[in-house]
């Protein structure tokens, strides 16, 4: 399913993504800790990820990334930064982020490579579809 | 003259004399005096602190002098005119306290240009002990020390060592590699996918010293289009120039960046702005792509400069044991249950599997077999259903593929659209050809055809009604 999960405090970033993202077919869906946001990526593995960076997470961000490309070294993560926090791109970008946005008025660039990114996620089948595919012979 | 002299003399030994390690920066951010007390607490002699430049940066270091000139470096704000306070890092030798106070002393010349900073570092205090309208200058300076050791924490995993395996493939690839290293050239590791090639290409940049490597950015070609190549690429030589650092680019999936990326990265290769190294990895080879017209034969070969070709793991199946222990040992490393090895017959199912996903999928056998393990070692029944599955498989000659009948099975499905079609519409065979988006005559038809015209086969309400 073409879906990004966004973990944030509040809803400040998933609002501006959603709008960034109108049309593309891409469903945002909220978390607002990790744990939830780790859940969430567990039951849809093919979800791009967009972390809030904070001056207090910082350590536990760096280490998060660190995790989801253990699991997944295809995973898709942006990183969601306050301008102060920009001095931590670099570092952010070489542990494994994509993106790092700095402004939720700018995330151009990072709607442009989700959707590139998703593009070949399928969308969600309906149940139907599915019945059907369950029918057709010679699958895996 | 003389009375100049004493005085300068006197201001030197007033330094010397103190307990606090004392440095002067000039606006060029270059070392021009420091005492006794730094050298000591720094371990490095004045002769190579002297002229030194300090730049305010993370993870750029390549010498031990260039750790401790950045980690001495005052914030910006000092340099212009702005006397600040904070916490200076410095990884140091054994037994020292590796935290000082440190206090930023502008000092401006008579039309107000700041002409140098003078640093005094007090013994080490923390965040809580500084005054509170430094707040926020503490915060920054916090923030800037945990890059550091955030830096040098995440190039911890990338060492040679790491990438276990005696077999002679894995014997050739850890020579290219410390050769790739040792070259600086540009290098593409290709493999297939699985075979770690993103580890071994971090591991050619984290080098011999991973904590003190230079700046890398890893940028994932698949996704990445020209414009955004362009200002990710420029903002990351903006910063790598701005602390005179060689930047490493390392492009992911090489041979999927499309032919605009590979244009304007190669329109970037050749200005005369660009120092960095570039390292690749890839599925395929570079140049055998540009032979078939699919990849800039320019870029081809200035990426393959070195080529290391990583072996698929059913290619060097010996090493098979070993990489299953140092990937358990890795899951002991992280804490809790504490599992001592395999059993010969884990070992023995694992051995004989195709491994089509190579290391990584090895990787995730492990990690599942040591989350189900009861004992202190992984036996067979601890290892996930597919890799039994794929052993009691082979252990049977495959069934063969059940012909069908095309005609039929479609009709099957046709059958079955047809009647969903029919439900929804409740019965209503106008209405279910609409949703068909055929005419009615032909729906007509098609349930003449397939047999679908009598009642029970056409709608039904869910829940009949009982007759009064």
């Amino acid at each position: 399913m073409r879906q990004l999960i966004v973990c944030e405090k509040t809803n400040r970033w998933a609002v501006a993504l959603r709008w960034a993202l109108h049309g593309s077919g891409t469903r945002v869906y909220e978390t607002r800790s990790w744990p939830d946001c780790w859940q969430a990526w567990r039951n849809a593995p093919d979800s791009a990820l967009a972390l809030q960076l904070r001056r207090d997470n910082v350590t536990d961000l760096v280490r998060h990334l660190t995790c989801v490309r253990e699991q997944a070294p295809q995973a898709l993560i942006a990183v969601l930064a306050e301008r102060e926090m920009r001095a931590c791109e670099w570092l952010l970008r070489e542990a494994g982020a994509l993106h790092v946005a700095c402004s939720p008025g700018d995330l151009g660039p990072l709607a442009r490579l989700l959707v590139r990114a998703l593009r070949d996620v399928p969308p969600a089948a309906s149940p139907e579809g599915l019945a059907l595919r369950a029918r057709l012979p010679w699958g895996d | 003259m003389a009375r100049t002299r004493t005085a300068a003399h006197q201001l030197v030994r007033f330094f010397e004399d103190s307990a606090c390690p004392v440095y002067l920066l000039d606006d060029q951010r270059r070392i021009v005096f420091g005492n006794t007390a730094l050298t000591e607490w720094v371990g490095l002699p004045l002769e190579q602190l002297m002229g030194a430049r300090c730049d305010y940066c993370a993870g750029d270091d390549q010498t031990r002098q260039r750790v401790v000139t950045s980690a001495l470096c005052p914030p910006p704000e000092a340099f212009q005119g702005a006397r600040s306070t904070g916490r200076i890092y410095c990884p140091l030798p054994a037994g020292a306290p590796p935290h000082r106070r440190a206090e930023f002393l502008p000092v401006a010349t008579a039309a107000a240009d700041t002409c140098g900073v003078l640093a005094i570092l007090s013994p080490s205090a923390t965040p809580e002990t500084d005054e509170r309208g430094q707040a926020d200058s503490v915060s920054v300076h916090a923030l800037h020390e945990l890059l550091q050791k955030l830096t040098a924490e995440l190039r911890r995993p990338y060492c040679l060592d790491r990438l276990a395996g005696s077999s002679a493939a894995m014997a050739r690839v850890r020579e290219q590699i410390q050769l790739a290293t040792s070259s600086q050239a540009h290098t593409v590791v290709l493999g297939p996918p699985g075979s770690h090639r993103e580890q071994v290409a971090r591991t050619i940049h984290a080098g011999s010293q991973p904590s003190a490597a230079e700046p890398l950015l890893p940028l994932s070609c698949p996704m990445m289009d020209a414009e955004l190549l362009r200002t990710t690429v420029q903002a990351f030589q903006r910063r790598c120039d701005a602390s005179d650092a060689t930047p490493t680019i390392l492009l992911l999936d090489a041979d999927q960046l499309a032919m605009e990326g590979q244009m304007e990265l190669l329109s970037w290769l050749r200005s005369a702005t660009c120092r960095a190294r570039l390292l690749a990895t890839a599925r395929q080879s570079l140049i055998t792509l540009a032979e078939q017209k699919q990849y800039s034969r320019e870029l081809a070969f200035r990426l393959s400069t070195l080529v290391i070709e990583l072996p698929s793991l059913a290619e060097r199946r010996e090493d098979l044991p070993l990489l299953c222990q140092q990937l358990l040992e890795e899951h002991n490393a992280r804490g809790g249950q504490q599992l001592s090895g395999f059993t010969a017959e884990a070992l023995e199912a694992l051995t004989s599997l195709p491994w089509l996903g190579n290391v990584r999928e090895l990787a995730d056998v492990v990690r599942d077999a040591c989350a189900r393990a009861a004992g202190t070692r992984i036996t067979l029944q601890d290892l996930p259903d597919r890799v039994r599955t794929v052993n009691q498989t082979a252990a049977h000659p495959a069934r063969q593929d059940e012909p069908i009948v095309l005609d039929q099975f479609l009709a099957e499905i046709e059958r079955e659209v047809i009647q969903r079609a029919l439900r929804r519409a409740r019965g209503n065979k106008a209405q279910a050809a609409r949703l068909l988006g055929v005419p009615r005559p032909r729906l007509l038809r098609r349930l003449t055809q397939l047999g679908l015209t009598e009642p029970r086969l056409t709608w039904r309400p869910s829940e009949p009604e009982e007759d009064s």
